[in-house]
C-alpha cells in the first residue's frame, strides 16, 4: 500500500514539475538584464513565411552586435496562414505573446495593424528618441525615405516606427511566355484596354497558360481599384464605398475574365496565384517585390517583367504601403528596444534581409539591392510609383481584421461567380457599414479623433 | 463500530486516496484545460466583451443579440446540420457495412489487409493529406476533372461551386475517417463469442438472420458508442472544410466550429465566440442526453 502511495504522488509530483519546468523556462529567458554589465537581450518579432533564415539572422545579429555589444537581438520568427489577412495570425500571435507576459520587445508590423496597435495602446510612440538622437535617424538616411510612406506610422501625432520596407503593387509578367506568344512587353503607359487586349493575344496564341491571375489578396486588389478611381471606403474611413460603380467595374472585370472570357483560372487553395505564374500556368499577375523570394526559391532569374499598373479612370494609381518596426509598451528596455528599431530601417538590415522579398523603403541602397539580385527585370518601376505619387495606401482602420474577412468572403464569392458582382458588393458594404456601426473603437470624439489623425491618401 | 468494520473502512479510505492520486495528474489537466475554460466560456466569456488585449467586460446578452445580427449564423449553422445529416449516416452505416464485410472474410491476412486499407487515412495527417486531396479536386488542374474530361462528361468545380463543396467535402470526411467507425464495429463484432453464431447455424439460421438476430443486437452498445461520438465529431467539424475550403465559397461550407475560430482568432470577438461555443455545446448536450435517454429502448447490454 505505501509503496502504491509513494507511486501516485511521485506522478503527481512529475506532472507538477513539468508545468513547473515551463514557467521556469519563461523566467529564464526573459529579456531583463540581470545587472548594468550584462548585455540588454531585444526580442524581435518577425512576420514569416516559413522560410528559413538562420544564415540572415547570424549575418544581421552579427552586425548589430558589432556596432552595440551592449544589445543582443534574439528573432522570434511568427508564421502565419490566416484566412483574411496573414497580418491577422500574426497579430494574434503577437496579442497571445503580450497576454501571456511574454511579449517582444520590438514586432514588425505592416501598415494594416498600424491603427490597431495604436488604438489598443501597444505600441510606444519614438517621438523623444528620434529627437534626442539625430545621429541615428542621419545613418540611416531617413530623410532619404518618402515621407508618406513615414507618415503611415504615425497616429494622432505619434510616431510609432521607421519604415524598413515597402511595397508597391504592379504588374508582375512571366518574359518567357510573352515571347512564346510574340507579344511585346508593355510599355509604362499602358491602359486597361492594353491590358484587355494583351489578355485577349495571349488567349488565342495557343500558349498553355492563362492570360493572368486574379489577385487574391485585398492589398493587391485595392491596386486594381484605385487604378479606376475606387475604394473599399470612403475617403474618412467611415463607410464602405465598394459598392461604388468604379468597384463594380473592376470585379465585374475579374468575375468576367475567369467566367466570360478565360483570361484566368478561379483561384483554389491548392495554388496559390503566386504558385501560377511560378509554375508557367498564369502569364500575368498583381503583387509587390516580396514574391521575389518565390522566384528565387524557383530560379526565375531574367524571366520576370514588372510594370506599373495599368492606367484606368485613375490614372496608373496602385496600392502601397511599409512596414516597420514597433516598440511594444510592455518593454523593460525601451531605449535598446527602440534603437534596434530604428536600425532596421538602415542599409545592413535592408541588405541582409531584403536581398529578395520586399522592397526596401529607403531607395538610397533599394535599388542596388534590386539591381543585384536580377530576378526582376524594371524593377525601377516600384519606386517610381512613389516618386510619380501614383500611389494610395491601403485603407486600413482598426477594425481591419474584421473588414479582412468580409473582403475574403466577398471576394471568394464574386470569385466563384455565386451571386452577381452587384449584388455580392451590396452586401459586402452592408457588412463594413455594420462592423463600423459595432465597433468598439468609435465609441468617444476620442477615438474618432484618432481615426481621422491616421494618414490617409 | 466493530473494530473488523473500521478497519475495513480504513482500507477502502486508503483505496479511494491512492485512485485519486493515480487520477490526479489527468485531473488536473482535465481541470486546467477543459472545465476551466468551459465553465469560463459559459458563465463569464459569452456574456462579455473580451479581446486578449482588452479587461473583460459584462455587456449582458449583447452577444446573444448579435448571433441574430450575425449574417453569417445561419448559414453555418444549416451548413453544420447538412455535415451531420450527410456524413454521420455514411460513417455509422458506410463502417458497420464495411466491418461487417470484413469480418466475414475467413481469411485473417486479408482481414488485417482491410484493416490497414480501411484505418491508415485516419493516421494520415488532415493538413498533410488535404494538400492531395486538393490536387485531386482542382477545377483546372485536377485529377477528378481531368478523368471527367477523359470520359467525356463536363468539369465538376468540387470545391469553388457552393452547390458541390458540401459534397466534395463530405467525400474527403468519409474517405479519411470511417476506418474509425470501421474499427469499433470490427472490434464488437470479433467480441461476440463464437458459441452464439454456431448455436445459430447447428438451428439452421441462415447468414442474415445470424446478422439481424444474432449479430447487430450484441453490437448494439458499440453501436450507440459509434453514434454518439460521431454525431459530436460532425456537430464539431472543422479540419475538412478548414483544410480544404477554407469554409468557401464564401461562407457556403463553412462550420461553427470554423466560425467560432474565425470570430475568435481572426477578428478577436472571444466573447462573441464563446457564445457561439456555448450555442454549439447547447445543441451537443441536448442530442447526447436524448440519445443517453432513450437507448435503453434499443441498446442491449445483457449478453448472457
Amino acid at each position: 500500500m505505501k509503496k502504491k502511495i509513494i507511486a501516485a504522488l511521485l506522478c503527481t509530483a512529475m506532472t507538477i514539475g513539468l508545468a513547473a519546468c515551463g514557467q521556469g523556462e519563461k523566467d529564464s529567458g526573459s529579456s531583463s538584464a540581470s545587472s548594468k554589465d550584462e548585455p540588454v537581450h531585444i526580442k524581435v518579432a518577425l512576420f514569416s513565411d516559413g522560410a528559413d533564415m538562420t544564415e540572415s539572422q547570424k549575418k544581421v545579429f552579427d552586425e548589430f552586435t558589432k556596432e552595440n555589444p551592449n544589445i543582443i537581438p534574439e528573432f522570434q520568427y511568427i508564421t502565419s496562414d490566416s484566412y483574411g489577412s496573414n497580418w491577422n495570425g500574426y497579430l494574434m500571435k503577437i496579442q497571445t505573446m503580450i497576454a501571456s507576459g511574454n511579449a517582444p520587445d520590438i514586432c514588425a508590423l505592416g501598415l494594416e495593424g498600424v491603427a490597431f496597435m495604436a488604438m489598443n495602446d501597444l505600441g510606444l510612440p519614438m517621438n523623444d528618441y528620434l529627437e534626442a538622437h539625430p545621429e541615428e535617424t542621419e545613418a540611416i538616411h531617413m530623410d532619404a525615405i518618402a515621407d508618406e510612406l513615414k507618415d503611415i506610422f504615425v497616429v494622432d501625432g505619434n510616431t510609432y516606427g521607421v519604415p524598413y520596407e515597402a511595397n508597391s503593387v504592379v504588374v508582375h509578367i512571366r518574359k518567357d511566355i510573352f515571347e512564346e506568344a510574340n507579344i511585346p512587353l508593355p510599355d509604362a503607359d499602358w491602359t486597361w484596354d492594353d491590358f484587355k487586349d494583351i489578355c485577349e493575344q495571349l488567349k488565342n496564341s495557343g500558349v498553355d497558360a492563362f492570360p493572368f491571375g486574379v489577385p487574391t489578396n485585398f492589398f493587391c486588389l485595392q491596386g486594381l481599384l484605385y487604378s479606376e478611381n475606387g475604394a473599399p471606403l470612403n475617403d474618412d474611413w467611415s463607410e464602405a464605398a465598394i459598392n461604388s460603380p468604379q468597384c463594380n467595374k473592376v470585379f465585374q472585370f475579374l468575375q468576367d475574365s475567369i467566367w466570360k472570357y478565360g483570361y484566368a483560372p478561379q483561384p483554389s487553395d491548392t495554388i496559390t496565384d503566386t504558385e501560377l505564374i511560378v509554375q508557367g500556368k498564369t502569364a500575368m499577375g498583381f503583387w509587390g517585390r516580396w514574391v521575389s523570394d518565390d522566384y528565387n526559391a524557383s530560379d526565375l532569374d531574367d524571366k520576370i517583367f514588372v510594370q506599373t499598373m495599368p492606367k484606368g479612370e485613375g490614372g496608373h494609381n496602385t496600392c502601397a504601403g511599409s512596414c516597420g518596426f514597433v516598440v511594444l509598451n510592455s518593454t523593460k528596455h525601451p531605449e535598446e528596444a527602440m534603437k534596434v528599431a530604428l536600425w532596421t530601417a538602415g542599409q545592413t538590415y535592408s541588405e541582409v534581409f531584403m536581398k529578395t522579398g520586399s522592397l526596401p523603403a529607403n531607395p538610397t541602397w533599394g535599388e542596388d539591392i534590386c539591381a543585384t539580385d536580377g530576378i526582376i527585370d524594371n524593377y525601377e518601376c516600384m519606386y517610381d510609383v512613389y516618386n510619380k505619387n501614383e500611389w494610395r495606401r491601403s485603407q486600413d482602420p482598426p477594425e481591419y481584421a474584421d473588414l479582412a474577412n468580409i473582403y475574403s468572403k466577398y471576394m471568394d464569392i464574386i470569385y466563384a461567380n455565386q451571386k452577381p458582382v452587384s449584388e455580392a458588393l451590396d452586401e459586402a458594404a452592408d457588412e463594413i457599414n455594420k462592423c463600423f456601426e459595432n465597433s468598439t473603437y468609435r465609441d468617444t470624439d476620442e477615438e474618432k479623433a484618432v481615426i481621422d489623425s491616421l494618414f490617409k491618401n | 463500530m466493530n473494530k473488523k468494520t473500521k478497519s475495513k473502512r480504513h482500507r477502502v479510505f486508503r483505496e479511494n486516496v491512492t485512485a485519486y492520486l493515480f487520477l490526479s495528474p489527468t485531473l488536473i489537466f482535465y481541470t486546467v484545460f477543459t472545465g476551466i475554460p468551459l465553465l469560463m466560456t459559459i458563465f463569464i466569456l459569452s456574456f462579455s466583451d473580451f479581446s486578449l488585449l482588452k479587461p473583460i467586460e459584462f455587456i449582458g446578452l449583447t452577444n446573444f443579440r448579435q448571433l441574430f445580427d450575425d449574417p453569417d449564423f445561419r448559414t453555418v449553422m444549416l451548413n453544420t446540420l447538412k455535415f451531420v445529416l450527410i456524413i454521420a449516416p455514411v460513417h455509422i452505416i458506410g463502417g458497420l457495412t464495411l466491418a461487417i464485410a470484413v469480418n466475414s472474410i475467413k481469411s485473417r491476412f486479408f482481414q488485417g489487409v482491410y484493416r490497414i486499407l480501411f484505418y491508415f487515412p485516419l493516421v494520415v495527417t488532415t493538413s498533410a493529406i488535404v494538400i492531395v486531396w486538393g490536387y485531386l479536386y482542382d477545377y483546372e488542374f485536377g485529377v477528378f476533372n481531368w478523368l471527367c474530361g477523359a470520359l467525356g462528361m463536363n468539369r465538376i468545380n468540387w470545391l469553388g461551386d457552393s452547390k458541390w463543396s458540401l459534397l466534395a467535402i463530405a467525400i474527403f470526411s468519409a474517405w479519411k475517417f470511417i476506418g474509425n467507425a470501421f474499427l469499433y464495429y470490427f472490434i464488437g463484432l470479433q467480441n461476440i463469442p463464437d458459441v452464439y453464431m454456431e448455436a445459430a447455424k447447428v438451428d439452421g439460421a441462415t447468414k442474415w438472420q445470424s446478422l439481424i438476430k444474432i449479430q447487430i443486437p450484441m453490437l448494439t452498445p458499440t453501436i450507440f458508442f459509434v453514434v454518439v461520438t460521431t454525431l459530436i465529431n460532425c456537430f464539431q467539424m472543422f479540419d475538412e472544410t478548414y483544410f480544404l475550403t477554407k469554409g468557401g465559397p464564401g461562407v457556403s461550407s463553412q462550420t461553427v466550429a470554423m466560425h467560432i475560430y474565425r470570430k475568435g482568432f481572426q477578428e478577436y470577438h472571444f466573447g462573441y465566440a464563446s457564445t457561439l461555443g456555448l450555442i454549439l455545446f447547447v445543441i451537443v448536450l441536448i442530442i447526447t442526453i436524448f440519445m443517453f435517454k432513450y437507448q435503453n429502448r434499443w441498446v442491449t447490454y445483457d449478453t448472457e
